[in-house]
Order: structure tokens, then C-alpha cells, then sequence
């Protein structure tokens, strides 16, 4: 609901909403993947994107990175702030060699289409906050990390999806910078990338350290497995949506089913646009330019009746 | 007195300002706050200061110069440094917010909103001029406010001095590093207003300088150094319109040398000797070097596809202490080793000024039109397909009133471009 006055009043800027989704090691409200579904719907229209925080692995990651026995709310709050801290640093400071880089500019990077706006993220390094004084990890340490599928704040393994873009944030002391660029060069690498997007690697770098850490980095990705977190949710709505389970909440503040199933749709729409992203995202990379150069990519017409199926007939198909 | 106005656009553009004043003030003896330096008054009198300069009451020189970016980190980093006293406060414009590496809205949104007050100031630094000649115009066209204001400035630079001649020095999108995921498409909509509006551009590829910088300097090159490269050249360029000499006494003469069929202005430079700043002149490099080097093909700044391809045209400029009978000797050698289109019988313009750049004891300029610059026009053009195809974000521009017709047209206007280039052959 605020989300989309916001937008309606300030349709010309960005929004970045943070979601946290919910997980059951966490919390115990039962009703949470009804409210989670319908949010959702919410999310994917009115926010430019959304930056999901997955209590599922926060809470992992604070159990097993911060060795806390039963992480609070608290601890993996912390993390979250960590994260917000370090992607909103190159909006908030700015020095010789800082690059300055807006909200709007990161989502220019990293929303390749607006469907597609759903990002995760990473922070490195994950040593608990009361040893970071002692306790330094090496640039090319933290680039593994953050890469790490064990680390991302999505209960999901970005290595073995598809990257569909990548930014990402690096504050702290500059004398590693070189090392740093060519510890990412080689990284970028290594990621399952997507063919049709060759150039989304955003880098950002500010001088200002962090309160916590002399260094850190931050890594925002719109990864295709952020697909298998919301099927997660979706699961679980579905366990309680079959019985109707606690469903009377709902019907009898003046949802009807029929809302509840499109809603419900809706995110199934989402994941299986990402998963279309995923599958287009394996073409081989059949590039044959200096040939093919002036065949004219040419209007918006021409260019759906050449062979090879783009993305949008992928779409179609999987509806149809 | 052919007084030159240089427009530096956007981050990269305003980067390259720094470095490319800081030259300039040094070469014509003035201090980073625009006052003769004690004793220079001699070397002062030999040179066209008007080109670059404006003489204020107080005998300050102004360089005639505007500062234009949406995004105030480097405009305000040159305010506040030693260079503080050196501008026309009322020259500089920044406005936030950015583009946000999106040409459409450097063109569009942010662009209508300024460009008025862009038009306003140019056409006062205009005004101080008694025989303009031209622009040089600075900034990278994979960003966003360098390639979408940069080209709406092109374009009614164009329409309000239809006489006065245009050169852009653009930075392009490199091989390998690439700065965002929308390079492509700001690129090639950038290529398509240089070829309508600009008479000549020099195309800078970040990838080339950091593989220059890298083997000369013998350290990890930073930003810094590569557009001290850009700066160099620049300053060369210039040096024959500011500095006694012969040949290429204005920027007329470059276009119509080197530009053998209207709309193939696209060239690529080389500087040599490359030296780390503060090493220039420890050790003394016989001419013969320095010309080989000049001409070396890893030593210009685009990545050209020299094999498949043919010079259309060359100028070479020697400053310093070199000898005009030496340069000719030397260059005949030369250019029988350069690949020349069969259709092109003259040679290598030369030219000879008098003044090196500080630091240096001699030094060598190339400034080329060869065809297999078509590469760096393919390769974008291949990354803006596989995009466009899938519909990657195009939405940004179509948002922000940049059809998907008008990104086809410019595409298409591009690949045109790359096959007569290709046809030159």
C-alpha cells in the first residue's frame, strides 16, 4: 500500500525496497507465506526492484559465520544494516578516487528488464563483528567469499544459476584497488554469466570505510536463482492454501479466492520468467559479427523473424 | 587569432580537464592559477596564448573553457583544488541529479533541462573571441552524461555554428573492462551524433592507454595517468595552432587532410615517447626512436584491427628539438612501411613545432584515419545486438523517450558506417 502511493506520488523516482522474506527457524507466525505471495504482487509492479534479504540464510550465515548458537532478530538485522551500509556508500560519499554511483545508475546496471528486478546480495568479509579489529581477509579472500554460494543473503546457490547482472560495491583503503580489479576481472570469469547481457559488471569503489570493517564489499547480483527462494515460499503457501488453512483471515477481511489464486499466479509468473532468463541465458554463444553485421537488426519487427528464438518467444511458449 | 573553445562533458570529460590544464598552463608558463610564472614573460610572447586563454585585466589567463556534468564529484574536486582561482566561475555547470549511465536521460530528461544554460554560456565564451575556429568537446560515450548531454550539445553546437569546426576526443567502451551493463547502447547512440555533428573525432579506448600506460610506466597504471596520455595528445594536436611552426596552422587543415570521404572522421592517435610523469626527459631518446615508436601499433589508443585494414590518411607531428631534414628522412622510411589504401599516393603530413611538451626533449604525435577502425564499431555493435535482441534493457530508454526504432536506426547508421569503412579497403 505505501509502496505503491510512494509511486504514484514520485512516479519519476526509483524505488529500492528491502524485503525480508521470512523462514520458520526464524519466525513463528503461520500466516507469513499468504502475507509473503501477496506482497509480492505489490513488489513486482510498483518497485523498480527489490532487494531480497532471506531470513533463511541470514540466519545460517549468522550461525555459522558469527558462530551464534540461536541468532536473534538482532544479529541478523546486523547483517542486513552491513549490507544497506556498504550498497548505499557510493550514494553518500564521494572522495578523489570514489565513484560516485546514484540508485538510479546501480538500477540501470542491474534491472536488464523490468520484470527481471528481483536482486540478492553478498557482504564479505563475514568475520564476527567483535573480531573484525583483528581479524583482516585479503581482497582476493573477500572477492571468493562474497562469491561463495555458502555467503549470499538468499538461501539459494547463485553459482549454479545464471548471473544476469552483477555490481559490485568495494570501501575501504585504496592501496589493493589494482589487485582488487584484477581479482574481479578473473572472477567475472569464472561466473555463470548470461550471453545476452556480455557487460553487466558494475564495480563501485569509496574511499570511506565502513564502521566495522577497514575494508569490505558488498555484492549485489540479479541472479536466476533467486527463482528457487520464491518457489520455496510458494510451497509453503500452497501446503496451507490446499486445506484453506487459516485462509478465513483473509476471506473474511474482504479477499475472495479468486484474488488469492491470481496473486498467487503472479508469483509464479515472476519465477518463471527467471527461469526462462535462466534457460535463454545457456544459448551457445553463436556470435558471427563482422559476417553478420549489416543484416539489419533493424526495426522492432525485423528483428523477431530471425531464426533463433528470443527471449520473448521463450515466454510465450512456457505460457502457452 | 583562431581561438579554440574546448567543452568537457561528464565525468570523464571533467577528468580529462584536469589533466589536459594542468598540461597547458605549464607549457605556456603560467601557474594552476592562471598567472604568468616569474621570468616566462619571454616564452609568453612567442606563443598564441589567445587560442587557449582570454586575458583578464589583471593579466590572469582564462582558459576558454566549459565545464558541464550532471554529477558534482569531479567539477567540484577541481573547484576545490589547486586549479581553484583558474576557471570562469560562471563557465562551469554541474546539475544533479546524473544520467545514471543512461544516454536517454543525458539527452532527454536531464539534457532539456540544462542544455539552454549550456547554449547561454558557450555562446558568451563565444563572444570573447574574435575568429573562432572551432571546439574540442571531451567525454566518454559509454557513460551517461558525457554520451547523451554530450551528444544533445553535439547536436545544437551544429545547429548554432553551422562554419566553425568540431572535434571530439571520445573516450569508447573497452574490450575488456567495461564500466556498465549499458555501454553498448550508449555508445553506439553517442557514434551516431558524432558522425552527423562532429567534423573529426578521436577515439580513446581506456583498454589500449591502460595497456600503454602499463608497458611504459612499468607500475599498475591508475585513471590519472591514462588521461595524462589523453592530455598529451591533446595538447599535440593542438601544439602547431598555439606554438610557431609549420604545417596545420588551424583545425580546418587536420579535417582536410585526414578525412578522405565525408563521415569516415573517425581517427586514432599515438604519443611517444611515453614516459611516467617526472622521467620525460632523464633519458635522451635519439629521433629515430621516438619516430618508430610514434608509429608502433601498440602504441595508439584504439583498438584497431590493423591486419584487416589500410591507413586513408595520416598527419604526424614532431615537437621539439628535432630537425627538419631528419624528420623527412626518417618519415619516408616510415611511411613505406605503413599500408597505405592503394587509391592514396601522398604521404605522411608532417608538421614540425618548435615547443615540446614539458618535460620532454622531443617528442611525436600520430593522428590516423585507418579502416580497420571498423573493429571497435563491430565489436559494439555485436554486444548492442545480442542485447536489443533479447530486449535487456531497453526499457530504461524506452522510459525515458528513446524508442526502440530510434536505438535500430542508430544501430544501423553505425553498421553502415563500420562497412564503409570495411569497403575503403
Amino acid at each position: 500500500m505505501l509502496i505503491e502511493s510512494i509511486k504514484e506520488k514520485y512516479p519519476e523516482f526509483p524505488i529500492l525496497s528491502c524485503a525480508v522474506l521470512p523462514s520458520p527457524q526464524v519466525s513463528s507466525v503461520v500466516t507469513e507465506p499468504y502475507n509473503t505471495i501477496f506482497t509480492l504482487n505489490t513488489l513486482r509492479r510498483s518497485a523498480d526492484a527489490c532487494l531480497i534479504f532471506d531470513n533463511e540464510a541470514l540466519f545460517e550465515l549468522a550461525h555459522r559465520k558469527w558462530n551464534i548458537e540461536s541468532p536473534t532478530v538482532d544479529d541478523l538485522n546486523l547483517l542486513i544494516t552491513e549490507a544497506l551500509a556498504g550498497l548505499t556508500a557510493s550514494m553518500r560519499f564521494s572522495g578523489f578516487l570514489t565513484v560516485e554511483i546514484s540508485l538510479r545508475e546501480l538500477l540501470t546496471n542491474l534491472v536488464p528488464q523490468p520484470s527481471l528486478h528481483f536482486l540478492m546480495c553478498a557482504f564479505a568479509p563475514l568475520t564476527p563483528p567483535d573480531r573484525s579489529k583483528f581479524e583482516e581477509m585479503g581482497v582476493e579472500d573477500m572477492i571468493r567469499s562474497l562469491f561463495d554460494n555458502g555467503s549470499v543473503f538468499a538461501a539459494c546457490s547463485p553459482m549454479e544459476g545464471r548471473f544476469l547482472s552483477t555490481a559490485v560495491l568495494y570501501r575501504g583503503i585504496m592501496d589493493d584497488k589494482p589487485l582488487a580489479d584484477a581479482a574481479l576481472a578473473a572472477m567475472r570469469e569464472q561466473l555463470p554469466l548470461t550471453y545476452w547481457i556480455p557487460t553487466a559488471f558494475k564495480i563501485g569503489y569509496v574511499e570511506q570505510p565502513g564502521v566495522s570493517h577497514r575494508k569490505s564489499m558488498v555484492l549485489l547480483a540479479n541472479n536466476t536463482e533467486i527463482a528457487r527462494v520464491l518457489d520455496r515460499i510458494c510451497h509453503n503457501f500452497d501446503k496451507l492454501w490446499q486445506r484453506k488453512a487459516f485462509a478465513n483471515w483473509y476471506l473474511n477481511e474482504g479477499m475472495s479466492e479468486e484474488q488469492i489464486n491470481a496473486l498467487r499466479a503472479s508469483a509464479q509468473e515472476l519465477i518463471q520468467s527467471y527461469q526462462v532468463a535462466e534457460e535463454s541465458g545457456a544459448k551457445a554463444k553463436v556470435q558471427d559479427s563482422s559476417a553478420d553485421i549489416l543484416r539489419g537488426s533493424g526495426s522492432a519487427s525485423a528483428e523477431d523473424s530471425r531464426s533463433g528464438m528470443s527471449l520473448r518467444d521463450l515466454v510465450d511458449r512456457r505460457r502457452a | 587569432m583562431r581561438e579554440i573553445l574546448s567543452i568537457h562533458v561528464g565525468q570523464c570529460g571533467n577528468q580529462i580537464a584536469d589533466r589536459f590544464w594542468r598540461l597547458i598552463l605549464r607549457e605556456h608558463g603560467l601557474t594552476e592559477s592562471g598567472t604568468l610564472k616569474d621570468g616566462s614573460t619571454a616564452a609568453a610572447a612567442n606563443t598564441n596564448m589567445e587560442v587557449f586563454f582570454h586575458k583578464v585585466r589583471d593579466g590572469k589567463y582564462v582558459p576558454r573553457a566549459v565545464l558541464v556534468d550532471l554529477e558534482p564529484g569531479v567539477i567540484a574536486r577541481i573547484e576545490e583544488g589547486d586549479m581553484a582561482q583558474l576557471f570562469d566561475e560562471s563557465s562551469i555547470i554541474r546539475k544533479i541529479p546524473g544520467a545514471a549511465n543512461n544516454w536517454a536521460r543525458g539527452y532527454n530528461v536531464e539534457g532539456e533541462r540544462i542544455i539552454d544554460q549550456i547554449m547561454n554560456v558557450i555562446d558568451a565564451a563565444v563572444e570573447k573571441t574574435k575568429s573562432l575556429q572551432g571546439f574540442l568537446l571531451t567525454h566518454s560515450i559509454g557513460g551517461g552524461s558525457g554520451s547523451g548531454l554530450g551528444s544533445l550539445i553535439l547536436e545544437r553546437l551544429r545547429q548554432a555554428y553551422p562554419k566553425k569546426r568540431i572535434f571530439t576526443f571520445s573516450v569508447v567502451p573497452s574490450p575488456v573492462i567495461s564500466d556498465s551493463a549499458v555501454e553498448p547502447y550508449n555508445a553506439v547512440l553517442t557514434l551516431q551524433r558524432i558522425l552527423d555533428n562532429a567534423d573529426a573525432a578521436v577515439l580513446l579506448d581506456n583498454e589500449a592507454l591502460f595497456r600503454i600506460a602499463k608497458s611504459k610506466l612499468h607500475r599498475s597504471p591508475n585513471y590519472m595517468d591514462l588521461n595524462h596520455i589523453i592530455a598529451l595528445i591533446m595538447s599535440s594536436v593542438t601544439a602547431s595552432l598555439r606554438f610557431p611552426g609549420k604545417l596545420n596552422t588551424d583545425l580546418s587543415e587536420y579535417v582536410t587532410n585526414l578525412v578522405p570521404f565525408p563521415g569516415n572522421h573517425f581517427l586514432t592517435a599515438s604519443f611517444a615517447p611515453m614516459r611516467a610523469p617526472g622521467q620525460e626527459g632523464q633519458v635522451r631518446i635519439n629521433f629515430p626512436d621516438v619516430a618508430r615508436e610514434t608509429f608502433s601499433q601498440d602504441n595508439f589508443t584504439a583498438a584497431i584491427d590493423w591486419t584487416n585494414g589500410v591507413y586513408l590518411s595520416a598527419c604526424a607531428l614532431f615537437r621539439g628539438d628535432v630537425k627538419a631534414k631528419e624528420v623527412e628522412e626518417n618519415m619516408a622510411s616510415i611511411r613505406k612501411s605503413l599500408n597505405f589504401a592503394s587509391y592514396v599516393p601522398t604521404g605522411v603530413k608532417l608538421g614540425v613545432a618548435d615547443t615540446a611538451p614539458e618535460g620532454f626533449a622531443s617528442s611525436g604525435l600520430a593522428l590516423v584515419n585507418h579502416t580497420g577502425i571498423a573493429a571497435v564499431f563491430e565489436r559494439l555493435i555485436s554486444n548492442f545486438d545480442i542485447m536489443f535482441d533479447n530486449h535487456a534493457y531497453t526499457h530504461w530508454y524506452e522510459n525515458n523517450g528513446v524508442t526502440r526504432d530510434m536505438m535500430a536506426h542508430a544501430r544501423n547508421t553505425i553498421a553502415n558506417l563500420a562497412q564503409s569503412y570495411r569497403d575503403a579497403n
